[in-house]
């Protein structure tokens, strides 16, 4: 049985396509660890024999996992393969998993479930976004990584696995109807992405599941603020400045 | 018209950023919908564009072009430029185009995504 109250992230960074990913678990990694015992391991120390001694030794009840991946593969730090759908999903087993790599969704999420991990966040499609700047002050990339961070701190909270994603659903809304009223030039193109990774979330397993916490939260909502200003708008600012 | 020039001043108004996206051909041409606005407004292709309107979504063997104008469309926009991310990719608007022309692996999936944006258009403009 996994430990409970222990959380697992795996964020690699290696290029700047996981930079993005790498900088927002970081941010869900903070707010978890104020509930749970969080192991983040990240760029360099997200690789597999890493992630292997995890398993064994603080044996997570929830697995935070960014990196490359197709329908039957998970790869972390340089897309070394973690896991496959004929091998390796079984350490998921009896966990909590968020798996943050394109189109997982398809086989090896279903068959870790299969195989008895209690329940899988994963993407049919491969997970886009779009971005301009720097992860820390990107507003186009912020709504992406939001949607998704809102299920690991649902879940940080002690929400059910249903709940999580009923909150991502809705968080994705939010941000697709705010980037609809938006005049940035590259509005369109965010919706357009937004919708594409909403439509292709995908949850496994069981819907009433849940973390063991410290604390149940206190409030009814999980925080969330839109950006005052677009990346297009503070770019446009800082040649005036 | 009048009820199209209402329903296109509505859609507009409460949705900027998909006001500018081509969603038909008319007359060989590929139209917003402010472009579709202007040409109610003026009498020019009314039977044309309204069938476009009433086509939004329906009418996937002209997606490619439509896609393709787009991304064309979107490389005017001033820069600098936002990227496109998948984990462990990155593409840049000229290669997303690149793709679409090519109608290969990359630029079907990007075709799909600009699908969903049609088909978000078409529900907020019923």
């Amino acid at each position: 049985m996994p430990r409970p109250g222990v959380a697992l992230f795996l964020r690699p960074n290696f290029d700047m396509a996981t930079s993005y990913g790498h900088y927002f678990m970081g941010v869900a990694a903070r707010y978890a660890s104020a509930r749970m015992f969080v192991r983040d391991l990240g760029g360099v120390a997200a690789t597999k024999a890493n992630f292997d001694l995890s398993l064994y030794s603080d044996d997570p009840e929830f697995c935070y996992l960014l990196g490359h991946g197709n329908p039957d593969t998970y790869s972390a730090q340089n897309q070394e393969i973690v896991m496959r759908t004929c091998n390796g999903d079984e350490r998921l087993i009896g966990r909590v998993t968020l798996l943050l790599s394109c189109s997982c969704g398809v086989s090896l999420a279903p068959s870790a479930v299969q195989k008895g991990a209690l329940a899988v966040f994963a993407w049919a499609v491969d997970f886009t976004w779009v971005a301009v700047t720097d992860p820390d002050v990107d507003n186009y990339a912020r709504g992406f990584f939001e949607a998704v961070n809102v299920i690991s701190n649902a879940l940080a909270d002690g929400r059910t696995v249903g709940r999580a994603m009923d909150l991502s659903m809705a968080t994705w809304e939010r941000w697709i109807d705010f980037w609809v009223a938006s005049e940035d030039p590259y509005a369109s193109l965010i919706v357009q992405h937004m919708l594409h990774d909403k439509d292709g979330q995908r949850l496994f397993g069981d819907p009433s599941a849940r973390l063991t916490v410290l604390a149940a939260p206190d409030v009814a909502g999980v925080p969330f603020s839109m950006p005052m200003l677009t990346g297009h708008t503070i770019f446009m600012l800082s040649l005036i400045a | 018209m009048a009820y199209q020039v209402q329903k296109l001043k509505r859609f507009i108004v409460a949705n900027p950023a998909l006001s500018n996206v081509p969603f038909g051909i008319v007359h060989g041409r590929s139209i917003t919908p402010r472009q579709a606005l202007v040409m109610l407004q003026r009498g020019e292709a009314v039977a044309e564009v309204v069938a476009a309107m009433e086509a939004v979504g329906l009418d996937p063997p002209q997606d490619w072009d439509l896609a393709e104008d787009y991304y064309r469309r979107l490389l005017q926009l001033p820069g600098p430029h936002p990227k496109i991310y998948a984990i462990g990719q990155e593409m840049t608007l000229n290669e997303a185009l690149m793709h679409i022309k090519r109608r290969d692996v990359k630029g079907s999936e990007l075709l799909s995504s600009y699908q969903s944006l049609r088909r978000e258009m078409a529900r907020r403009m019923r």
